[in-house]
């Protein structure tokens, strides 16, 4: 019979179904005002239309395109950052409470300044995404470099490697996943201030769809912007957990 | 056993630091195909004597010759193996035991070459392609020892190897220890606190006194060689026993109090 | 005390770097304004009292959101912490939604709820709710074995066990969630201020931006940072006075 698991992934989606499958009824039946709520079968149509007029595809490229440009910066000067701190400890302990202290205020609000100083466009959307993705990849980098278990530099000092040596073959594969944590937590959020910066100001993207589709009444267009961002969140979400497991277990 | 000059020479040997004394005037000599272990109670600086040994631990005072050449920072015939879990998790075993070589820039087949033969005489057939979280404690201690072993040191220095593991495990891990040496030929310097492993394994046994660490004296194990795990059921076992713990107690309780304040 | 000296150093040369941009007028100009002139319109907010009322909305906002996240969160992470099927079952998915942006849901909380305050409660409810949920999971899930064991072999009953094992175990983690939770709620009632309402901090940013006050902004944004850091450093406090509490209430 099907396996432990097997039952649980079961009980997940049977669960997941059961609630699309009672909105759609709820909807249906006219129990709701479908000014507030649709139906999924609605909203997958709209999907299908919006899919085959190249409109939903744009709106993920958009997002997608902000998301890699932040990631893409958040990395050049994230890690090398991070390295730093390493390399100079005094300044590593100092910038490390700095950079906890900005990651741990909520930075989100400082959006209106970025708008301010870059526009109302895509600038200012992957300027935030930058800096919330940057600070968890710097601080990450530093903390696995810091952090190597001291056992694996002393059998690198055993064999009298140069300390070329012992970076590039121990400490650096040593601190590895704790700096690719690093990077999968700098793209969760950036993903997370893009969607949520694209649905405060209406920029390009699928948060776009969310507010527009709001404003203009539309629901099934607001339950399909809802819907295609948590989606693209859940779905880059998993392949990053993948790609994690890939590369650690083999 | 001791065969011509010696491999190791320890000679008056200190370490200070700014509050206590670690180690005091410690000498003594390791000879070729010897296998010698250092016992003494915790908090006696074994291990510190260790790493001033292979020059991971600068020394106050003294002298550490290699063949009769005195080494500064440790030397290239030098090997160590620690108690911790030093294995590297993101090789697998084979890959382990190739770096050392790797490091060396031996060529990918000398090492590979080289690297299978270890497989071999560890008996670790079967794990070459399992990293080192698919290990039990013992193989990662296996491979840890082949991954020094590969080196072909002179002296291989060994921390406490198997104080981590398993009574059992760690009587089958002497014993293989044991046939090792005994086909390669390798000269071992042992650190312990184990009593029944340091006279299971050794051909003498340096004693230790508590903080600061002297030589209390030295016992010659004469038992018969090779030697398997059942050396332990004979009466002469138990009387060697007896004799280093004898040496052994007044420093455990000197100790004991040091620690329990 | 050096890594203070440089932390001083760094904020002051950013602080000078800052004014001297603003003060050439030649990058930025009218977008970036000076800190004293960012200091005067915070103090003009502060000193004349136009603040408190909005400050006073955001914390109503934040604290009942927070009360729901509380609720909510606790029982469900206690649910699924002592039962290892449900947690199997509904952890994966708990977590795949807590790393989304929660502020998309707004716009259904903005037509059920309306635009004022109720909204936002909404979404303090709905964001704080997860780091609780997470935390209270694996707290009541990772309670000692041995603890359980111990107790059981001495007969405590099931009160007991749950009052003298599982609270004071579950306090401290359960406290830490709450912590990051209200810090979450609080900015979740902030956003959705920024993008609809009428009252709270996050009015007084957008109608300032909207106006084109902009010191008046910064300084909106400066003091609403301020007071998010006093809330932290507050609940921070408070979660030292739990430790203590959780070990006395174990005798």
């Amino acid at each position: 019979m099907a396996s432990r698991r097997g039952r649980e992934t079961a009980a997940r989606w049977i669960f997941i179904a059961a609630l699309l499958a009672a909105l759609e009824g709820v909807v249906r039946l006219d129990w709701v005002d479908r000014i507030f709520v649709t139906a999924p079968s609605l909203v997958a149509a709209t999907a299908w239309e919006k899919i085959l007029s190249g409109e939903l595809p744009a709106l993920f490229v958009t997002t997608l395109f902000s998301v890699g440009a932040a990631f893409l910066l958040a990395m050049v000067v994230g890690l090398p950052a991070g390295y730093a701190l390493w390399r100079f400890p005094l300044f590593g302990r100092a910038y490390d409470e700095l950079l906890s202290a900005l990651f741990a205020s909520p930075w989100i609000l400082l959006y209106p300044i970025f708008l301010v100083i870059f526009g109302r466009g895509l600038g200012a959307i992957i300027a935030m995404g930058f800096l919330s993705g940057m600070i968890p990849i710097a601080l990450n980098t530093h903390h696995g470099l810091r952090d190597v278990n001291p056992i694996y530099l002393k059998v690198g000092t055993g064999m009298r490697l140069k300390e070329r040596q012992i970076v590039r073959h121990i400490l650096f594969p040593a601190a590895a996943p704790m700096i690719l944590s690093g990077l999968k937590l700098g793209v969760t959020y950036i993903l997370i201030s893009v969607i949520a910066v694209e649905f405060l100001v209406e920029i390009g993207g699928i948060g776009t769809l969310a507010s527009k589709g709001y404003f203009w009444f539309n629901t099934e267009e607001l339950y399909l912007g809802m819907a295609g961002a948590i989606v693209l969140s859940m779905i880059f979400i998993h392949l990053l957990g993948r790609a994690e497991s890939r590369l650690f277990t083999s | 056993m001791k065969n011509g000059a010696p491999i190791l020479e320890v000679r008056n040997l200190s370490k200070e630091y700014s509050d206590f004394t670690a180690i005091d005037n410690v000498g003594f000599e390791v000879y070729r195909h010897e296998f010698v272990s250092i016992i003494g109670p915790s908090g006696c600086g074994k291990s510190t004597l260790l790493e001033m040994i292979a020059g991971l631990v600068p020394k106050s005072s003294g002298e550490v010759l290699i063949k009769g050449v005195a080494v500064k920072d440790g030397h290239a015939s030098i090997g160590i193996i620690f108690q911790q879990e030093s294995i590297f998790p993101w090789r697998t075993a084979l890959e382990n035991m190739e770096f050392g070589l790797q490091m060396q820039g031996a060529s990918k087949d000398e090492r590979r070459k080289k690297a299978l033969e270890m497989i071999e005489l560890m008996g670790l057939g079967g794990f070459e392609n399992r990293y080192p979280d698919q290990l039990s404690g013992g193989m990662k201690q296996r491979v840890a020892i082949a991954r020094a072993l590969v080196m072909e040191p002179e002296i291989l220095l060994m921390d406490e190897p198997f104080g981590a593991l398993d009574e059992q495990t760690r009587i089958i891990l002497g014993e293989e220890l044991l046939r090792i040496r005994q086909e390669i030929g390798q000269t071992i310097l042992f650190v312990t606190h184990n009593i029944n492993e340091a006279v299971q394994l050794s051909d003498r046994v340096v004693i230790m006194s508590a903080r600061p660490g002297k030589v209390k004296a030295v016992i010659d194990i004469d038992l018969e060689r090779p030697r398997t795990s059942a050396v332990i059921s004979t009466e002469k076992f138990g009387r060697l026993v007896g004799e280093v713990w004898l040496q052994l107690r007044e420093e455990a309780l000197k100790s004991f109090r040091q620690t329990a304040r | 005390m050096k890594p203070l000296l440089i932390q001083t150093v760094t904020v002051l040369v950013f602080a000078a770097v800052w004014e001297t941009v603003a003060e050439s007028g030649l990058l930025f100009a009218g977008i970036l304004p000076g800190i004293g002139e960012i200091l005067r319109a915070a103090w003009v907010l502060a000193s004349s009292g136009a603040i408190f009322p909005h400050l006073l909305v955001t914390v109503h906002e934040a604290s009942v959101g927070f009360v729901f996240a509380a609720l909510f969160g606790i029982a469900l992470g206690v649910l699924l912490g002592t039962q290892p099927f449900l947690r199997r079952v509904f952890e994966p998915p708990l977590l795949y939604f807590a790393a989304t942006p929660k502020i998309i849901l707004y716009p259904i909380f903005l037509m059920l709820l309306g635009a004022k305050l109720e909204s936002k409660m909404a979404m303090a409810a709905v964001s704080g709710f997860f780091p609780i949920v997470v935390n209270t999971t694996i707290a009541s899930a990772g309670v000692n074995r041995v603890f359980l064991k111990v107790a059981r072999s001495v007969g405590a009953s099931r009160l007991q066990i749950f009052t003298r094992v599982y609270f004071p175990s579950m306090l401290l983690p359960v406290a830490g969630g709450a912590r990051l939770g209200i810090g979450v709620s609080l900015v979740a009632a902030i956003l959705g201020e920024l993008k609809v309402s009428n009252a709270g901090l996050g009015f007084i940013i957008m109608q300032s931006f909207n106006h084109f006050r902009i010191p008046e902004m910064y300084a909106g944004i400066l003091l609403t940072f301020l007071f998010a850091a006093a809330v932290n450093v507050a609940m921070t406090l408070l979660l030292m006075r739990c430790r203590s509490f959780a070990h006395e209430s174990a005798r």
